[in-house]
């Protein structure tokens, strides 16, 4: 694959699927946005801005200022491709892609949740298929449009297709792809038992954080400081979870090496949130079954 | 003071300027004659320079160093002598107040002797008299100071009426008049008074124009010779009375001196005071004769006949300030409560109006009603958070003295407000008890929020409990999966909308940032997302804490919305496996041959086919989830 010839233009499901990939920034984008204008420096007033926004507007139900940062996102995505790659540029948008997922998901999930406490399937089904459009315009981070909300997730494996960064660069975004797999974005580790939710297999992350550590060391430090703190936060959930899916003991085995391979890859604030949370094990249900 | 008094203003912090001319006094504007100023030292002597009434001096001068010194000083003078004889009250001692109308700071009591009391330097202004026995007799009246003599007639605790008559709907039966002439029944007017809802006292401003009196009475003379100056009463007679109006009673001055009328009646047990509402009108403030010596007044009083209980209040025009009247000369409305005995009691409401002055322009008290009050509690909250604050407050006449009981923290308290906090979720009814009669109120507490909540309104598992069509479309495909050997496991159906309600906003505020109190309550589900120290203040990592805790038992991991085809009855969670070929019957009758993977009703299209022949849709984006239409 090319980075003229980006995946999700390859993979037919992305347009059966309901899943949603786009790039969004909040009224106060912060310093994701900033970043990401920082990568490219897209002119507002330029007419392919204008463009971008008139192709977006339609699809998107979302106030006009967020509507401009949706804008400059497209922008910064498609200046990017046709400038000169380098790591510091990648991290920023991938800055941007980190702290943009959840805001998006939110608003999009308050839109979604009046959409059916009127009961309007009709409109529901608008909603989604909009969306499902706007995804071919804006690649970058996960939306996906769930039975009571929008889900998101960084589309890593996305960015590494996008980008003509380094071999190790590609490498790690691939595999950061595996902690939330697309095109439905769930963590690895979280089993689905209902819509919402699950039970947790913290042995599920040992695979991506071996095939990470084949690239780790020689990462880029920018990419590996942002990489490392949505790896934290991967482990700590998966082994703060409540509702684990395996016996006690299978999952404080898992979690023992878990840490092991996370010191091996060289992560030792993962390796020490692992190792902390065996502890408290105890407080957790083994071979839980989620009850939404 | 007498007006024969000698003023003296004393330097302090700097040495006075010996020389005459460095020292300027004003009084009421006018400069003290250089005569009349002596200097002393430190001290300056005014001698002969107060007149009778208000002397408002202001005092200019220098130090030795030639630094400017000022000061402003208020002094009440008077020439006059009150001889006051108090009559209706035995060989009782007498205590007789009197009040200056002008200003209500300007005080003498004395005591009788032999039914008389002196009254000396009483400056030419309105003055209030009262005068009361340990036997609760009961006297007042508005002169001018200069009137020489005045006598006040105790009133006797008048028998109680047997008609009840506290809102004239019976007229003005059982109200006993000083004239019959005096009192009347008006139409009720709510809207009343000036921007001053409470008298104030006159301000130095309101005293400063005070009207020159010899040009005033010029003035009143030529008004009595055009035949003005009784507006109120005949106000009232153009007044038509509809019978079914709310009616007050009208007390009207008729000539110079007071008016009054009575009104006694038995209390009700059960009661804990005794309420009347009244107003004051006076034809002089719309006459343009505020501020000056024709200071009407009035007063209004309550007693009780099982003690020494009364209450007053006695006032006059210049002494309400022109801001508490409209330009009708009306007050707002006023209100004087009395505690009464709970067991039982009788009260007399004694109310009179002065024409002070001379015999133009009329005063009234307009009464609205008289109102039985029993002892009243209420609370602020209905619905409260432990540990969160709830006042409660005693309303009636003996509010004041009320003793609360059955508290949480403190569980006991005193006066007509009771703070309290209560730890636990329950029930709680407070007592307050006062002048022996007792109240209550109740709040309700409701229980904090936390993972103790996630074991309530369960989601079901049953098919049973999801709605027609759905249940018997899911019933049958279920059946037809189980007969081609597949695995199934129901995580979830129907979830109740308390469920969801707990789950949404327990997401909100543990993820999302949602302020927990502005939570909206829902029917029946007596949580409190917010909560408090035992200080009484907002927890709010407490709060944030145990909806994070909520979440982790619920086991959400993405937002739960508060409407969703799980609270309607019309999707299932449930994981579905089988190996090997899967030969399933569609709802046609036709037998589907699955052999694709993966082998789970989350991933396999083809099962989501035959699913949707059973009227059972796949939402391909939740793994486990199947509804009536896919969402």
């Amino acid at each position: 694959m090319t980075a003229t010839d980006p995946g999700v233009r390859r993979a037919p499901w992305w347009f059966t699927m309901l899943v949603v990939v786009l790039a969004l920034s909040s009224g106060a984008p912060g310093r994701a946005l900033e970043a990401a204008q920082g990568a490219v420096a897209p002119e507002e007033s330029s007419p392919q801005y204008a463009q971008a926004r008139s192709e977006l507007a339609p699809l998107l139900p979302i106030h006009s200022e967020q509507l401009s940062a949706v804008t400059r996102y497209r922008l910064a995505i498609l200046s990017s491709r046709a400038a000169t790659q380098n790591d510091p540029a990648l991290c920023a948008i991938v800055i941007s892609a980190i702290e943009l997922t959840p805001l998006l998901a939110e608003q999009l999930s308050q839109i979604q949740g009046r959409l059916l406490e009127q009961g309007d399937t009709q409109a529901l089904d608008t909603f989604t298929a909009k969306i499902q459009k706007a995804t071919t315009l804006l690649p970058g981070i996960g939306l996906v449009v769930g039975t009571e909300g929008v889900r998101s997730y960084v589309d890593y494996r996305q960015l590494a297709q996008l980008f003509r960064a380094g071999p190790v660069s590609r490498d790690l975004l691939q595999t950061m792809g595996e902690f939330s797999p697309a095109p439905l974005g769930w963590p690895v580790y979280l089993e689905p038992q209902t819509d919402l939710g699950g039970c947790s297999r913290p042995t599920a992350l040992l695979d991506p954080v071996r095939r990470l550590g084949q690239s780790w060391q020689r990462g880029p430090a920018c990419l590996k400081e942002v990489l490392e703190g949505e790896i934290v936060k991967s482990v700590s959930a998966a082994t703060t979870s409540s509702c684990m899916c395996s016996t006690r003991t299978e999952t404080s085995d898992g979690m023992h090496k878990l840490a092991a391979v996370l010191k091996t890859v060289g992560l030792a604030k993962a390796e020490a949130v692992t190792n902390s949370n065996v502890e408290h094990l105890p407080e957790r249900r083994f071979e839980c079954k989620a009850g939404n | 003071v007498a007006t024969s008094t000698a003023v003296r203003f004393t330097v302090s912090g700097a040495t006075l300027s010996a020389a005459p001319g460095d020292t300027r006094i004003l009084n009421n504007g006018s400069t003290v004659p250089a005569q009349d100023i002596q200097i002393s030292g430190n001290d300056i002597l005014l001698s002969g320079a107060l007149s009778d009434g208000l002397n408002t001096f202001t005092v200019m001068s220098t130090d030795s160093d030639g630094n400017a010194l000022s000061a402003e000083a208020t002094v009440w003078a008077g020439s006059s002598t009150l001889q006051i004889t108090v009559s209706g009250g035995g060989t009782s001692t007498a205590t007789v107040s009197a009040r200056l109308g002008d200003d209500p700071s300007v005080t003498q009591t004395v005591a009788t002797v032999n039914n008389q009391a002196t009254l000396i330097n009483v400056p030419a202004r309105t003055v209030l008299l009262t005068a009361s026995t340990p036997d609760n007799r009961y006297a007042t009246a508005a002169i001018t100071g200069d009137a020489g003599t005045v006598t006040l007639n105790l009133q006797a605790f008048n028998n109680p009426v047997t008609t009840i008559n506290n809102d004239f709907s019976q007229g003005v039966t059982g109200w006993l008049p000083s004239d019959p002439a005096v009192i009347q029944l008006v139409p009720h007017v709510e809207q009343v008074g000036g921007s001053a809802s409470v008298s104030p006292g006159p301000s130095v401003t309101t005293l400063k124009k005070l009207i020159p009196f010899a040009a005033m009475k010029q003035k009143r003379t030529l008004a009595r010779a055009q035949g003005v100056g009784r507006h109120l009463a005949r106000q009232k007679l153009m007044q038509p009375l509809d019978a079914s109006s709310d009616q007050d009673l009208a007390l009207t001055t008729s000539g110079e001196g007071p008016q009054s009328v009575s009104y006694t009646f038995n209390v009700d047990p059960g009661m804990s005071s005794v309420t009347v509402r009244y107003r004051f009108v006076t034809a002089e403030v719309p006459g343009g004769y505020f501020g000056s010596q024709f200071d009407d007044g009035y007063s209004v009083s309550l007693r009780n006949s099982s003690g020494s209980g009364n209450t007053s209040d006695i006032n006059s025009m210049n002494a309400l300030g022109l801001g508490a009247f409209d330009a009708g000369g009306s007050t707002g409305w006023k209100e004087l409560t009395l505690p009464v005995n709970a067991a039982g009691d009788s009260v007399e409401v004694d109310a009179s109006v002065s024409n002070v002055g001379d015999d133009l322009y009329d005063s009234q008290i307009i009464v609205d009603y008289v109102a039985e009050l029993p002892l009243a509690v209420s609370a602020d909250l209905t619905t409260a958070c432990p540990n969160q604050t709830v006042t409660f407050t005693a309303q009636g006449g003996s509010a004041a003295s009320a003793t609360w009981t059955n508290g949480g923290t403190p569980a006991t308290g005193s006066g007509s407000s009771f703070p309290t906090r209560f730890t636990s979720k329950g029930d709680y009814t407070v007592q307050a008890s006062a002048g022996g009669q007792s109240a209550a109120a109740s709040v309700h507490v409701s229980d904090t929020s936390g993972p103790a909540w996630t074991s309530l309104y369960p989601t079901s598992t049953s098919v049973d409990d999801l709605v027609e069509p759905f249940r018997t479309n899911v019933t049958n495909f279920a059946g037809a999966l189980v007969d081609a050997d597949a695995s199934i496991s129901i995580s979830a159906t129907l979830r109740p909308r308390e469920r969801a309600y707990l789950m949404h906003y327990a997401y909100a505020i543990a993820k999302q940032g949602q302020d927990p109190s502005a939570v909206p309550p829902m029917q029946g589900v007596d949580i409190c997302w917010q909560h408090y120290d035992e200080s009484g203040n907002k927890d709010s990592g407490g709060s944030v804490s145990a909806a994070a805790q909520m979440v982790a038992s619920y086991g959400i991991a993405y937002p739960p919305a508060l409407t969703s085809r799980h609270t309607e009855g019309l999707a299932i969670d449930w994981s579905i496996s089988w190996s090997g070929d899967l030969m399933i019957g569609d709802a046609t009758g036709k037998t589907v041959t699955i052999t694709s993977t993966p082998r789970t009703g989350a991933g396999n299209s083809d099962l989501w086919d035959v699913g949707s022949t059973y009227g059972v849709h796949k939402l391909q984006s939740d793994p486990p989830h199947w509804s009536d239409d896919g969402h």
